[in-house]
Formats: structure tokens, C-alpha cells, sequence
């Protein structure tokens, strides 16, 4: 009898917890969408050490890549790879924030989905102030295309600060930058010391690795932190840069130095500015 | 019985021979082609391709001591993690061989600029920003753009401010008046000055030079 009342207790708990695996799953499956992007629910941040932790930014609910957008999915999409480290499983890099748009459009047209942009290059844009982007394209966004985009920077900072179940780590998925990053002491033939010298990362190979070799943070996306720098859609802005100069750039990567690692730190760099630590993920916005 | 006694003796034997070993000595440090780390309060780094380099520190402090053969490239020196606009003190004490700059070298991010300083040797090119006088000699000072280009913060467009003397003396107590430098990036460079990051007092030898240079270097 007690054999019985055992055995059936324990066959009930298993199946309990199988059950409840299950609807979780059901759950994210709810919300998961292909192509490898991953739910972010949206709201407050809540990352004590994110810039808009406090202040009233509240993020909608959207869609944004698990890893960073690798060099086959670039290809895939616009049949040529401009990175300079060569790799299916690596980010690509090289591309301006004007390839990046069209990437996204052309794989929105692609998966047939809706080209969340719309691009005038034969129009210059009159809100570009930069003496050094020779491009200055026309391109106005569509809010209601569900395709492919670039994140915002407020989006970015709050999916790698891990969101609505954030655990305040510094950088995205921990406090300890090794355990999630590749960035400039770690993504080289032996670990660096020291003072950053750029020939001493050149000698050591440094450079990009494959996407997801690192821990993911709390929503399950990789390399928010290092690898490669991520694109966002916006102009950045702060008390010193006026807007139109420059487009924000976020995340850090195998060549930065680890004071710009953190989440909360804010970079950019010219739209049609390129180069090997620099990349991006997709987003989309959610219901559409 | 008879194994306890073999033990004891081969302990014995290790004890021996561990007390003929010389202590309160600090090696050489032979390096490989790129190593750095903390001596003497001071941070210190070095990165050498081709040919063959070492540092050491012979007088603790902020002395340190570098000595390079048919190097391709060869960096090296003692300073501080974070800059300032710190008056640096320095001395050559022995220099030999050939060499391309030696001075101080640093980075500010926000914005983001790299410096140099050039007591002996020179850095130039870019557009001239005429000459300043600090320290009792007088500078020419320059400043070159690099477009896309590697940097602390990854690849980005930023500004370089390249003073140079170049005649500074071995044997003698110099320093470098941080501020004046800075002083005048701000008001005559036009490209801003951001917060600091490293600094260091610095050699930099390429084009198959040797050489070997014994400096100390400190805050006034």
C-alpha cells in the first residue's frame, strides 16, 4: 500500500511538473515569433543602473533579434558580405546604419512582410547635419509595417537590461563581463593586461566570435554586450552632441575598451561610418 | 619504520635544497610580445612585434628600464590608469640606440581624442595649430582627424593632438606641465577635451630599431 501511495505520488508530481512545463512553453510560444527574435515584454525600466531607470520611458511590447545578425543571414538577404572576419556564425560587421535599413527592408519583401522604412536616395535629408556622411538619404519610417527595423536606443536599453525580469547587472546577462562578452581583452589568441594599444589587439587576432557563444541575459539574447557595436534607429543627443550628427550605436564590442561596456553607455558614430566591430539586430513591432 | 625514515629523509632533501635558492631578488621579466600590470603604484605597459623587448624596474617606483632589438614595433612605459592634467616629472637616465617618440601618450573619451606628447622624437602631421611654450622650450603643435579608425571605443572618427619638442636631455630632471597642454587643445585645438582615460610616459621605436632607454617617471 505504501508502495502504491508513493509510487502514485510521485507519478502525479511528475506529471504536475511536466504540465506546467508545458504552459509555460505555451505561453512563450505565444508571444515567440520566427526568425529567431524573442518577446520582450514591454513596460518601466526597471534595471537600477539604466539611464531610464526612475524616469517615466515606458516600452511597448516588440519583438527583437535573440542574436545579432550573422553573416549567412546577411547574405541570404542581400547576396554579398562586406565583414572583414569572415564566418556563417559570426555577426556581420562593416555595414553603415544606410546598409542596415535596407537589409531589414529587403528581408521584410523577402519573408513577405510589410518594409517598415521607406528610403528616397535621391533625396538628401534636410535634418543631417554631419560634414562627413557623404550619403544623407531620405528615409521615413512606417509605424504600422510589420517588417523588419531597427531597435530605438530606449528598446535596446531595455531589452539588455533584461527588461520587465531584470536582475541589475551591469552588463547585459551578469556583473562579471567575461561570463557574457567578448570584448577586447577576452576575443584574442591569449587574454590582454593592461592598457588598451591597438596594435596589441591586432597582434593578438582579436575580433569578432560566433554569436551565442557567450551567456545570454535575462531574456535569453546574446552579445547585447561586445562582439559588435548595434545599430540604433535614432539620432543620438545629449547635452554636448545635437541631434543629426551622429546615429546611437550601443552594446560595446571585441575592440572596446570595458569603461564602454556597460549597458547605460551611450555611443555613435556617423550613419555611413564602418567598420569590423560594427553590426546589428533586428526588431519588429509586436501585433502587427 | 623503514618507510617513515625515507620520508623524513626526502623531506629533509626538499628543505636543503629550497634554502639555496637567493631571495629578495626580482628577476628580469622577459616578456612575451605583450604584457603590462602594476609596479611601484605606477601602471606599467609594454607591447613589442618582431625582434625582442624587456621590461623590468630596477629601481622600484616609477622607474622602469626597456630594452628592444630589431623590434617591428615596440611600446612601452610607466603611468597612471586615469590621466589628469598632471604635471609629469620624468628622467631619462640612459638612452642608447634609436628610437621614434618618447613622451607622454594618452586618450579622453566625450570627446574622444588621443595625445602625444613628444619630449624626444616627433610627432607630426595633420593641420598645424602654431607653437605653445611650456615647461621652458617650445612646442609645435598639430592636429590630424582619423576617419573610421581603431580606437578605446572601437572604430569611430575622432581628433589626435600631436605637440612636439623632441630635446629633451638624458640625465636631468624634465617635466611636462599636463595643463598647458591641455589648456591650449581646449582653446586652440577646436575639437573639445573629454575625461581622461590612461596616460603614460612612454617609448614607441619602429623600422627594425634597437635600443634600450632607463626612465622614471612621477607626479610633481
Amino acid at each position: 500500500m505504501k508502495k502504491f501511495v508513493f509510487t502514485g505520488l510521485t507519478a502525479l508530481m511528475i506529471t504536475g511538473i511536466a504540465c506546467s512545463k508545458k504552459e509555460s512553453e505555451n505561453k512563450k510560444s505565444e508571444h515567440e515569433a520566427p526568425g529567431n527574435l524573442v518577446f520582450v515584454s514591454g513596460g518601466t525600466f526597471t534595471n537600477t543602473t539604466s539611464n531610464l531607470h526612475g524616469k517615466r520611458a515606458n516600452i511597448s511590447d516588440f519583438y527583437i533579434g535573440k542574436y545579432e545578425v550573422t553573416q549567412k543571414e546577411w547574405t541570404d538577404v542581400m547576396q554579398t558580405n562586406p565583414s572583414q572576419f569572415k564566418g556563417d556564425d559570426l555577426p556581420v560587421e562593416m555595414v553603415s546604419w544606410y546598409d542596415c535599413v535596407e537589409y531589414c527592408n529587403k528581408r521584410s519583401i523577402k519573408e513577405g512582410l510589410e518594409p517598415y522604412y521607406t528610403v528616397d536616395k535621391n533625396k538628401k535629408d534636410s535634418d543631417n547635419k554631419s560634414a562627413l556622411d557623404s550619403i544623407k538619404w531620405m528615409i521615413t519610417s512606417n509605424a504600422t509595417a510589420n517588417g523588419y527595423r531597427l531597435p530605438t536606443e530606449a528598446e535596446w536599453e531595455y531589452a539588455a537590461s533584461g527588461g520587465q525580469i531584470s536582475r541589475n547587472y551591469t552588463y547585459s546577462g551578469s556583473n562579471d563581463l567575461n561570463e557574457v562578452a567578448w570584448y577586447w581583452r577576452n576575443s584574442g589568441d591569449t587574454i590582454l593586461t593592461g592598457g588598451w594599444f591597438w596594435t596589441t589587439l591586432e597582434k593578438n587576432h582579436c575580433r569578432t566570435k560566433p554569436v551565442g557563444s557567450k551567456k545570454p541575459n535575462e531574456l535569453g539574447l546574446y552579445d547585447m554586450t561586445g562582439n559588435v557595436r548595434e545599430w540604433c534607429v535614432d539620432w543620438y543627443e545629449d547635452f554636448q552632441m545635437v541631434s543629426g550628427l551622429v546615429r546611437s550605436q550601443r552594446g560595446c564590442s571585441w575592440m572596446g575598451a570595458e569603461d564602454f561596456c556597460p549597458i547605460a553607455y551611450r555611443g555613435s558614430f556617423e550613419a555611413n561610418g564602418k567598420g569590423p566591430d560594427q553590426g546589428f539586430r533586428v526588431c519588429r513591432t509586436k501585433n502587427r | 619504520m623503514k618507510k617513515l625514515l625515507s620520508l623524513s629523509a626526502v623531506i629533509l632533501l626538499l628543505f636543503s635544497a629550497c634554502s639555496d635558492q637567493s631571495e629578495d631578488v626580482v628577476p628580469e621579466v622577459q616578456l612575451k610580445a605583450y604584457s603590462s600590470g602594476s609596479n611601484g603604484g605606477y601602471f606599467w605597459s609594454l607591447y613589442r612585434e618582431g625582434g625582442s623587448a624587456s621590461i623590468s624596474f630596477p629601481n622600484g617606483g616609477g622607474n622602469f628600464q626597456i630594452s628592444y632589438s630589431n623590434v617591428t614595433d615596440v611600446v612601452g612605459g610607466k603611468g597612471w590608469s586615469t590621466g589628469s592634467s598632471r604635471t609629469i616629472g620624468y628622467n631619462i637616465g640612459y638612452l642608447s640606440g634609436s628610437y621614434n617618440f618618447i613622451g607622454v601618450y594618452g586618450w579622453t573619451t566625450s570627446p574622444l581624442i588621443e595625445y602625444y606628447v613628444a619630449e624626444k622624437g616627433s610627432m607630426t602631421g595633420g593641420t598645424s595649430l602654431g607653437n605653445m611654450s611650456s615647461d621652458g622650450h617650445s612646442y609645435s603643435c598639430y592636429k590630424q582627424q582619423r576617419v573610421n579608425a581603431p580606437s578605446i571605443q572601437g572604430t569611430q572618427t575622432f581628433w589626435q593632438y600631436k605637440d612636439t619638442w623632441g630635446g629633451a636631455p638624458t640625465g636631468s630632471n624634465q617635466k611636462v606641465t599636463m595643463a598647458n597642454h591641455i589648456n591650449n587643445w581646449r582653446s586652440k585645438g577646436g575639437q573639445g577635451f573629454g575625461n581622461h582615460n590612461y596616460q603614460i610616459f612612454a617609448l614607441e621605436a619602429w623600422g627594425n630599431r634597437s635600443g634600450s632607454i632607463n626612465a622614471t617617471v612621477w607626479q610633481q
